[in-house]
């Protein structure tokens, strides 16, 4: 028992003993705790008023908190339902949301809110414990007291890492189509495992497990030494977060607005087909009525709905093309005619200007006989089709008249004949006589090409009369191989030479139209020394027309 | 069942990792994998009668202090302290971790470990050295993560401690 005097005596030391011995160690805190720690719970509970008035400056910051975390709750529905409007996904949500005869935002909704929450894990907030644990039927367990330890080391590392304010926490983890939701309150963590998307009752159901856990366990949490017995009892309070959302089975209704949006969308096809053919009908009409007027001939025309312009050529006593236009029904047309005024008859306005318009030369000659066009002199194949087909000239005369015109192919005739000549040429300039080795005597087979070569000078002969090629003359050389002396084979080159010579003479041939001698060896010939025993031959003529170069 | 968490303070390499793996798996590997901010193992221990679930943290070792996240020790109910019997700088470490677990107000029973025994012609620590500590009360045993030497007995010795404290 203290007198008096001491008392006072450590009444006026405690404070500065209390601050002393706080500067060696930690004691007097320690001791305090548990004192001051029933201290309030004793006020709470017999003072509640009080204490309301104390803490109402920490209630504002929590409510804001609070309020906070509803509007991030919110924002992520609303970038769910967002996302689902943009995704591939929902295209098929779209498709199967019109096939429940549903509206697309209740189907957005409808699958958001698909979810089962599969633990609920309460931790002690201070040690990371697991304190107890709740799972839903058939949930595979994974370690749930190292999941927790675990889960208390990220959130203190992410808090501690970005969170500059220290009531501040991990709020949820989500790791593919799970969800871990993340409960914080003072002395202890909720954790609920969702697989799917949660919707906001999960996030609100576990705030009030929290609040009540709290309330109950308040002294068991702050004097957890690890004996765990006591939250068994826990169970009751978190069984109630293990909620589950089911999909809603809804029987498919007649989806009226697409049918109708379908119907819609066939009824204007419908009508703007409709419409394209009644346009392309009308404008046939006016073609034709213009076509088929007296002195009317359509030149040209062109058409950007409404708008039809026409180009027409006509003559001056007929009908102007506005009065027609006036008494047809031009439907959906606006139409516009340009009007050439030809200054004479439609048949002699156009006479000279055929040959112009179709790039024909001075050999084709155009004149009338009563309403037909008659064409004389000499023209093209190509051409002839040309001036036949024409829609102007169809329109303009009754008929066009060949009958008396020299109509041949692309080509003229003497321009046939030459290229005749020059096939024939190359052909007989092709021919090769090939000879056995120092002698004058074909090898076997070669006398064979002589008929062929006899055609062919009288096809040359007949075609010089024809072009005419005045002087034209075959050239018959001689060849050796280097084998041998230059005069050795100088004579046997001449000897072959006048063989072919002969040869072709005996097939009836003009001798005056051969030239046969010998060259002997030529001595940079790149032929093979047995092709070099041969005899060559060219056709040498004059320009076909003089003056020109040869061809 | 009561379960505690207790965690592994020291320098880098000095066998944390090892010790846990040894204790919790009865494995042993010479390969080194620097430990990334925390691993946690957990391992029933039966002491004094009763079971005891052990939550073990294995904390980063580095020798930067402050960038230690000294949230990671709270809630710790005891914790050992690691060091390399040929690293004497690594006991430096094990002062200053120590030094940092009291200055938060925790008077936490702890055991200071002396890992690598098996290195035995590598030891650099003096006698005299480990004499200083244990007149300062610390606990000490020397193990090795690799042979197992010492391994259980330690953290049955810490998990006594913590049980005698509570």
């Amino acid at each position: 028992m203290l007198s008096q005097s001491d008392t006072e005596r450590i009444a006026t030391t405690i404070s500065e003993a209390i601050i002393q011995r706080n500067l060696s160690d930690k004691s007097v805190a320690q001791a305090l705790a548990p004192i001051i720690d029933d201290a309030i719970d004793n006020a709470i509970r017999h003072r509640p008023q009080r204490i309301t008035r104390v803490i109402y400056p920490i209630i504002g910051p929590s409510i804001r908190k609070s309020v906070a975390r509803a509007l991030a709750d919110m924002v992520q529905n609303l970038n769910q339902i967002l996302e689902s409007s943009l995704s591939i996904r929902s295209w098929g949500w779209r498709y199967q949301a019109w096939r429940a005869g549903m509206k697309y935002g209740e189907y957005v909704l409808l699958k958001t809110l698909d979810f089962r929450v599969e633990q609920v894990l309460l931790i002690h907030r201070e040690t990371g414990i697991l304190l107890h644990a709740e799972n839903a039927a058939g949930f595979q367990v994974e370690d749930p007291e190292l999941v927790s330890s675990m889960l208390t080391a990220v959130s203190d590392f992410i808090s501690d890492s970005f969170s500059r304010h220290p009531d501040s926490s991990l709020d949820n983890i989500r790791v593919g189509d799970f969800i871990l939701e993340i409960e914080t309150g003072p002395s202890a963590i909720l954790v609920a495992a969702i697989r799917g998307t949660p919707s906001k009752q999960v996030s609100q159901t576990l705030k009030t497990t929290l609040e009540r856990l709290h309330l109950v366990f308040s002294r068991e949490f702050d004097r957890f030494d690890g004996d765990r017995t006591i939250f068994a009892s826990a169970a009751d309070l978190m069984r109630p977060c293990l909620l589950i959302k089911h999909k809603e089975h809804t029987r498919p209704g007649i989806p009226w607005r697409a049918l109708t949006m379908l119907a819609f969308f066939i009824g204007y096809g419908f009508w703007a087909g409709y419409l394209k053919v009644q346009n392309e009908i009308m404008y046939l009409h006016i073609l034709d009525a213009l076509q088929t007027s007296p002195g009317y001939v359509v030149v040209g025309e062109s058409r950007n709905m409404p708008r039809l312009n026409i180009e027409v050529l006509r003559a001056p006593t007929s009908e102007p093309s506005r009065e027609i236009l006036n008494r047809l029904d031009t439907g959906n047309w606006d139409v516009a005619v340009t009007e050439h005024i030809a200054p004479l008859d439609m048949q002699e306005y156009l006479l000279p200007m055929i040959p112009s318009m179709f790039h024909l030369g001075r050999d084709t000659n155009f004149t009338r006989d009563g309403q037909a066009l008659v064409v004389t002199g000499s023209l093209k194949e190509t051409q002839r089709n040309n001036l036949e087909q024409n829609p102007l000239l169809k329109s303009v005369y009754s008929h066009i008249d060949f009958s008396s015109v020299e109509v041949y192919a692309d080509q003229t005739p003497e321009e046939q004949q030459k290229n005749e000549w020059r096939q024939l040429k190359a052909t007989i300039e092709n021919i090769r006589f090939q000879f056995q080795p120092n002698t004058a005597e074909l090898v076997s087979g070669e006398e064979q090409k002589i008929p062929a070569l006899v055609a062919n000078i009288e096809s040359i002969r007949s075609l010089a009369e024809k072009i005419p090629v005045y002087h034209w003359q075959l050239y018959i050389v001689g060849h050796a191989n280097s084998a041998g002396t230059d005069t050795a084979n100088l004579r046997i080159s001449e000897e072959r030479a006048k063989l072919i010579n002969e040869l072709l003479i005996t097939n009836h041939l003009d001798a005056e139209l051969l030239l046969a001698w010998g060259a002997g060896n030529l001595p940079n010939s790149r032929l093979p020394e047995h092709q070099q025993r041969m005899v060559s031959l060219q056709l040498i003529h004059s320009p076909f027309i003089p003056g020109t170069e040869y061809p | 069942m009561i379960a505690k968490k207790i965690c592994l303070l020291g320098s880098f390499a000095v066998g944390k990792t090892s010790l846990i793996r040894r204790y919790v798996e009865s494995i042993f590997s010479e390969k080194y994998h620097t430990t990334i901010g925390v691993k946690i193992d957990k391992k029933i221990v039966h002491c004094q009668g009763q079971d005891v679930q052990l939550m073990i943290w294995d904390i980063e070792g580095k020798d930067e202090f402050s960038v230690y996240r000294q949230s990671y020790l709270r809630g710790a109910a005891g914790y050992f302290l690691v060091v390399d019997g040929t690293r004497p700088e690594s006991v430096e470490v094990a002062k200053e971790w120590h030094t940092l677990v009291n200055e938060q107000s925790l008077s936490l029973p702890f055991v200071l470990l002396v890992n690598k025994s098996d290195l035995f012609y590598e030891q650099r620590l003096k006698e005299e050295n480990l004499a200083e500590l244990t007149t300062m009360g610390w606990e000490i045993i020397l193990t090795s993560a690799k042979t197992g030497d010492n391994v259980d007995k330690a953290f049955e010795r810490l998990t006594t401690r913590l049980l005698e404290k509570s």
